[in-house]
């Protein structure tokens, strides 16, 4: 198992696990009007805002770099294929419900950071499902 | 100016219109209806028009049109376009729900989800177009 392989299966089980943990605890604290729940919500944003320049500061820093040719073009193909996905899933995610509660009716305000969960999760999900696809396929044709 | 600078440029003046003329049409409409429809219609008609460029600026085939620097110049735009998506995608979504008052019972008209989709789509667009066209200032005449 490659080094990109082995990434992908650890992102996947890492973040299943955090998804459904933080969502539940979420919707616990959202339910039962739990104090606190503003102050964490506020360090939540904050990581959220920040992770994606820490990101960055690390592709700077070269974060591929162990990768070599073939994992590249595989990491950045699932890359691609995630972010598509992903904009299709937010897409059916914010369309289905409008049209099945009706344009007049209210929706549950505990929907929107929901919603983000999911997109974030799906995300996750398909870049490292892609990723062990298409090194599964590669290994099959040699 | 190449190719894709006039793309970016078309996509930003036909947002903007669109955004500009469908403000105009809901207000003029809601004040002398007190309701708006055409406002949607308008909306939909106008931004359909970005559907024309493959029409409006057709690919040569005898002429390069991009080389190595217009792919990573359109790569970079779209990853950062990406990236300050979901910035204002996690921003949006907790803003919302903490302004409601983050109970259990707090609501927001359905037609927030799509107009969510709609305005994070037409973001990207608009941090796409001025990324690249940003990128050709810094440098040169991009042609």
């Amino acid at each position: 198992m490659s080094k990109l392989q082995k990434s992908a299966w650890v992102n996947l089980g890492i973040m299943t696990i955090l998804t459904v943990f933080c969502m539940l605890c979420f919707v616990f604290m959202a339910k039962n009007n739990a104090k606190g729940i503003d102050y964490i919500i506020i360090c939540f944003i904050v990581g959220c805002v920040s992770a994606p320049l820490i990101y960055v500061y690390l592709k700077k820093r070269g974060i591929e770099r162990n990768f070599d040719e073939r994992e590249q073009l595989i990491y950045k193909r699932s890359f691609a294929i995630s972010a598509v996905a992903m904009m299709a899933f937010l897409f059916a995610l914010c369309t289905i419900p409008f049209f099945v509660v009706g344009g007049a009716n209210v929706v549950k305000v505990l929907y929107l950071p929901l919603i983000f969960y999911s997109a974030l999760f799906a995300a996750q999900f398909i870049h490292s499902m892609a990723i062990i696809i298409q090194c599964a396929m590669e290994e099959e044709n040699g | 100016m190449n190719r894709l600078q006039k793309l970016a440029w078309f996509n930003l003046i036909v947002i903007t219109a669109t955004i500009i003329i469908t403000a105009l049409a809901i207000t003029i409409e809601i004040r002398i209806r007190g309701y708006s429809t055409i406002g949607f219609w308008v909306f939909v008609a106008l931004l359909s028009s970005l559907k024309l460029k493959p029409y409006l600026f057709k690919k040569s085939r005898n002429k390069v049109l991009s080389d190595e620097r217009d792919n990573l110049i359109q790569k970079r735009a779209l990853s950062f376009a990406y990236t300050l998506f979901w910035i204002v995608l996690v921003v949006s979504s907790f803003a919302i729900f903490i302004s409601t008052g983050m109970g259990p019972k707090s609501s927001v008209p359905a037609i927030t989800l799509p107009l969510m989709v709609i305005g994070g789509a037409l973001f990207m667009k608009i941090v796409c177009s001025i990324s690249i066209l940003v990128q050709y200032g810094r440098g040169g005449k991009g042609e």
